[in-house]
């Protein structure tokens, strides 16, 4: 796929948009805590990545390549936006200043979820972002208790096995 | 319970005597504990579970298969665009040290109640854009609005948006090998090429 993307190939443009455009997002909006801004990040880091690619070995994993070119963009947003905010009367901004300590966390937390079936998403999500309980959940999603819970253990092994280079990484 | 069962209970909250007795025995688990349990944490942030719209993907995607079409191999555009460069990386730090747009211009609409302005900011990128827009309404239901950046017949697409007032957006060309810029109401066809149907428009 990236040495398509390399060629400019529309298709696996489409492909690595599909693949990382969600962690891109969730680490701008996490950081800058605006929906614009954000999109924003992710149309000049899918931009800057193909501008990029032929410095690219299309033989290596493309998501930390492109977490380092989206923490840049975000880096580089954050920044004209303070640099601009006496310009302008904008209070979604006010909520600016999240850390970025943790954003390769968020990234790989969000990819990780992206590449399980999207049932297991639905639990995934309902029981940690939505905070619901196994029977909750059950009840919100229509589907027997049984299911939920053989659901959820799949999505939380699946999970834990995507995350393992996160504990490598800080090993 | 083995260890990929124990890592899973683990991330998912639960930590009960079968696990705490795993754990007692296994080092390995111990060891992914702190990042399990980080792990689990991040799954509750919000922004984790944001999602860019729709929208977007075509944006990108148009964004980026659309450069193909800008003229890089003809000689004249090298020197071009060498010249252009060095202007951007000027005008770059002139906007720096003036804290505002390197340009700015009023656009036109066949309606006199729409006013609307277009702001643009040189990269080494290309353009970055704000567009404001009063008195417009948002595209209806299986439309979009597009922004365009021409040169004669040689339009790239800036992206799409559905609501007029305040966009923002990135283009991978410059202003001065780009004069004319404009945006069109788009159907949702497929259709690469812009539409006859214009809102707002530039001069040249």
């Amino acid at each position: 796929m990236m040495r398509r993307f390399r060629n400019g190939d529309p298709t696996a443009v489409r492909e690595l948009y599909r693949r990382y455009a969600n962690p891109v997002f969730s680490l701008a909006f996490g950081v800058l805590g605006d929906r614009g801004l954000a999109e924003e990040a992710v149309q000049q880091t899918f931009l800057q990545a193909w501008r990029g690619a032929s410095r690219f070995n299309v033989d290596k994993d493309p998501a930390p390549w492109l977490y380092t070119i989206a923490r840049r963009v975000t880096v580089d947003l954050y920044r004209r936006e303070k640099r601009h905010e006496s310009d302008r009367i904008d209070t979604e901004m006010a909520v600016l200043g999240e850390s970025f300590e943790g954003t390769w966390e968020r990234w790989a937390v969000r990819e990780a979820v992206d590449r399980l079936p999207a049932e297991e998403q639905a639990i995934v999500r309902s029981i940690h972002f939505l905070g619901l309980s196994r029977q909750e959940t059950a009840d919100r999603l229509g589907i027997p208790l049984g299911t939920v819970q053989s659901r959820a253990h799949r999505a939380h092994r699946r999970l834990a096995g995507l995350l393992q280079h996160l504990s490598e990484a800080t090993a | 319970m083995n260890c990929e069962d124990v890592r899973a209970a683990l991330l998912a909250g639960i930590d009960g005597p079968a696990e705490q007795a795993h754990l007692q025995s296994c080092s390995a688990c111990r060891a992914k504990l702190e990042t399990l349990e980080a792990a689990r944490n991040v799954l509750a942030v919000p922004a984790v579970w944001e999602e860019p719209p729709p929208e977007l993907e075509e944006q990108v995607v148009g964004l980026i298969t659309g450069r193909r079409q800008v003229p890089t191999t003809r000689r004249w555009f090298r020197y071009a665009a060498g010249i252009a460069a060095g202007v951007l990386v000027v005008a770059v730090g002139v906007s720096l040290l003036l804290n505002r747009a390197d340009w700015r211009i009023d656009m036109t609409a066949p309606s006199p109640d729409v006013v609307a302005d277009i702001a643009g900011w040189n990269t080494s990128e290309g353009t970055r854009l704000a567009l404001h827009v009063k008195g417009l309404g948002s595209a209806p239901e299986g439309f979009v609005y597009e922004l365009w950046f021409s040169a004669g017949a040689d339009h790239v697409s800036a992206g799409t948006f559905k609501d007029p007032s305040s966009v923002r957006l990135v283009v991978g060309v410059a202003r001065l090998d780009y004069p004319h810029i404009w945006v069109t109401l788009e159907p949702l066809d497929g259709n690469p090429a812009p539409s006859s149907s214009v809102v707002l428009e530039t001069g040249t």
